[in-house]
């Protein structure tokens, strides 16, 4: 009896054993494998100083940007890619214009966009994050289609961000607050701060929304409202909140 | 005597596996959180209006030496709508003093102070319109709870944020917390955020500017405990919602559900667990849906104890307040009607962790005595003690996999083996003594000692400094 607890106990251990053995090596495959990665990244961002000071230098210039001459390693060029979409954050209007184009010209658009199929769900994601960056209009229906089936979860909103970043149409990004909203959870402040990454004509889009029959577009818009300045319709609001507290109270 | 020690490793054997289970929902969480962090920016939801405001709260008592660094931290996060308020707590030092002088703090005439919960009479508030999101409580000594709830009556916004004087919130820390609220805002009562050991690492201007692992050992054990507690429990606790503490050094919650529970219980430690307790009760008794979520990529650094007295009175306090928690809500234990805090989270915390030392204690000496009186073999004491060893080495390992998997706060192939090297140290007497002081700790509970002990600060400034003075000959190497 005393034996049969003893080996049992003993092959808890082996167990145990095998999973630190296993865990250790993972442990330094990993690390090592990060630390290589920080160090070429390290040492790429290095080497294209001059070219990154160069793009700065010819942002307002009419020819197209170029990528550095020379072939590039998949890592060198994903360094490229960060920084660029990087900029594309912080500029506007033509400056960013000319860096959506470069990312178009190096192949990091058509890049990612193949990423798109990929088998594996973190790699399609961090590939939607990055076509957002870039602002990819030909991404967009392939995003909503996969905002349309993802569940709800924080990458819902990380989806939903690339899409209003790359539209190019009202009807997707109200294709893009209809697939986010659908769960019904009450998120519309988060749904606003999205739709307001749009590059379209948001004063435009948000009365468009404030006619919609679909409550929670119309309280996207009210909330999206708040705080932007320079809109004619702003006294509406008062009556649109008004409306639908009132259908609330009475429901 | 056998039948005990048997029983004392399978004991042993099942609280790990049952830690196993909950280690596996962080595995499944984790590459979410990961991709979480990695794929969000905040450069517009810093800046927006949309963002709910929120009142931190900072109960200070004795803190003249920290309390300006953490302040100043506090005004310039990357948040576009709070305010902080500072509450002091009778504090013996000169915490006001310092903080009045600093920002040239005056009484408000007529404060505006909600009695919505019972709390010491507040003495004055002090501000200064050149610092409008800044404002000072000065009180009787009533504990931290009391203070919590001084800061709450004040406090003008509907999410509230409790941060120990003694700890530094990164800049996107709270942020972060609150795009987490907005996913989901109608359930989310509670969120907890991750807190990290800062003793050696280089701090500059209210900020840790370089992560690094503490030289000391008391500081290197706990850290190996943080990881494992934050990553490899927390996560998974909070991914089947039976998260039963938001850590009182960095917490976000929902003020009218804290209102609606009483507020935060003063007169014994722990009231970072009560609160979450009260609030799982509240909201299971009441029939609502909510979640008490973690978010492990809002990041609080602080102080840990560096000297055995002061951690042990820690870790002494921590267990009064468990043991209290524990026998005040009994009735939720094996209780279907609170769900996985009735059927999981009360009795893991009851049998696993009240009782652990006891259980683990007692089957030692059980199997030291029945190998002294020749009745068994040496091996089944070496197979005890192997069990008992390994098993929470798999789970160290297993929290550091969750670390490399996500966050890879430690940028040094050194700091790794540090890591795994004191996570088998620990087995060789920090764990025993952990549990000793656990044991202490029933016993003043027992005896009514609700003493805090002592409890000693260093500058920030100081701590920085020396960190980058050991920093830079090891960079020179």
């Amino acid at each position: 009896m005393a034996g049969q607890h003893l080996g049992l106990a003993i092959a808890f251990i082996y167990v145990c054993l095998g999973l630190i053995g296993i865990g250790m090596l993972l442990l330094f495959y990993m690390k090592i494998r990060y630390l290589r990665i920080q160090r070429k990244t390290k040492e790429y961002l290095r080497k294209h100083q001059d070219y990154f000071l160069f793009l700065q230098a010819h942002l307002g210039d009419a020819e197209e940007l170029p990528l550095p001459p020379g072939k590039l390693g998949d890592l060198e060029r994903r360094v490229i890619q960060q920084r660029v979409t990087e900029w594309i954050e912080q500029f506007k209007g033509d400056l960013q214009q000319k860096l959506i184009a470069l990312c178009y010209n190096a192949g990091f658009v058509r890049e990612d966009l193949k990423l798109l199929d990929s088998l594996f769900y973190g790699r399609r994601i961090a590939a939607a994050y990055r076509l957002g960056g870039m602002r990819a209009a030909e991404a967009v229906p392939r995003l909503l289609e996969m905002l349309k089936h993802q569940k709800y979860s924080p990458l819902s909103i990380v989806l939903a961000r690339s899409i209003a970043k790359s539209a190019e149409q009202e009807q997707q990004l109200r294709d893009m607050l209809i697939h986010l909203l659908r769960h019904g959870k009450p998120i519309h402040h988060l749904a606003a701060d999205i739709l307001m990454e749009t590059r379209l004509d948001a004063s435009r889009l948000l009365l468009q929304l404030l006619k919609e029959d679909h409550e929670d577009l119309v309280k996207v818009a009210l909330a999206a409202m708040r705080g932007q300045e320079g809109l004619e319709e702003a006294p509406a609001l008062g009556r649109f909140a008004f409306a639908l507290d009132r259908r609330e109270t009475t429901a | 005597m056998l039948i005990y020690g048997l029983f004392a490793t399978y004991y042993v054997m099942t609280v790990n596996l049952v830690y196993f289970s909950i280690m596996t929902f962080s595995f499944r969480q984790i590459l979410t959180i990961f991709r979480r962090a990695a794929f969000s920016k905040y450069n517009t939801l810093s800046g927006s209006e949309l963002v709910p405001p929120v009142s931190l709260l900072v109960p200070a008592f004795n803190e003249e030496i920290t309390v300006i660094e953490n302040v100043k931290c506090l005004l310039t996060l990357n948040y576009p709508a709070y305010e902080v308020i500072v509450i002091n707590d009778g504090s013996k030092d000169n915490t006001l003093g310092v903080l009045r002088d600093e920002f040239e703090l005056m009484p408000l005439p007529d404060p505006d102070i909600r009695q919505t919960i019972d709390c010491q009479p507040i003495t004055a508030v002090y501000h200064n319109p050149k610092y409008p999101h800044l404002y000072v409580i000065d009180k009787p000594n009533g504990g931290k709870a009391d203070s919590l709830n001084a800061g709450i009556n004040l406090s003008h916004y509907p999410l509230i944020s409790s941060i120990d004087a003694d700890s530094l919130l990164e800049k996107d820390a709270l942020i972060r917390m609150a795009r987490m609220y907005m996913e989901n805002p109608e359930e989310t009562v509670a969120i907890g955020g991750d807190v990290r050991i800062a003793n050696g690492c280089v701090i500059e201007n209210g900020a840790v500017k370089e992560v690094s692992l503490p030289r000391k050992i008391w500081p290197m054990f706990q850290a190996t405990e943080y990881l494992k507690a934050f990553l490899g429990g927390r996560i998974g606790w909070s991914s089947i919602n039976g998260l039963i503490i938001v850590s009182g050094a960095f917490g976000l919650f929902r003020k009218d559900y804290v209102i609606a529970v009483g507020g935060y219980r003063g007169g014994y430690p722990g009231e970072d667990m009560n609160i979450i307790i009260k609030l799982h009760r509240y909201m299971l008794e009441n029939k609502l849906k909510y979640r008490i979520a973690f978010c492990p990529e809002a990041v609080c650094w602080t102080q840990a104890p560096d000297t055995y007295r002061i951690l042990s009175n820690q870790r002494k306090r921590w267990g009064r307040g468990n043991l209290k928690n524990m026998i005040e809500n009994y009735d939720m234990a094996f209780n279907p009607k609170y769900k996985v805090m009735g059927l999981l989270t009360m009795p893991y915390n009851i049998i696993f962790e009240a009782l652990n030392p006891y259980f683990k204690i007692t089957g030692l000496l059980a199997l030291i005595g029945y190998t002294l009186l020749d009745m068994t073999h040496w091996r089944v004491l070496a197979v005890f003690w192997l069990i008992n060893f390994l098993s929470g080495y798999v789970l160290s390992i297993g929290a550091l996999l969750l670390e490399e998997l996500s966050f890879k706060r430690f940028n040094k192939l050194s700091d790794l083996c540090k890591l795994l090297m004191f996570s088998a140290f620990k087995f060789f007497g920090y764990a025993q003594l952990g549990g000793l002081w656990r044991i202490q700790g029933h016993i003043q509970f027992l005896r009514n000692n609700n003493s805090w002990g002592t409890m000693t600060r260093q500058s920030w400034q100081d701590k920085g400094e020396a960190a980058a003075k050991a920093a830079k000959p090891a960079k020179s190497a």
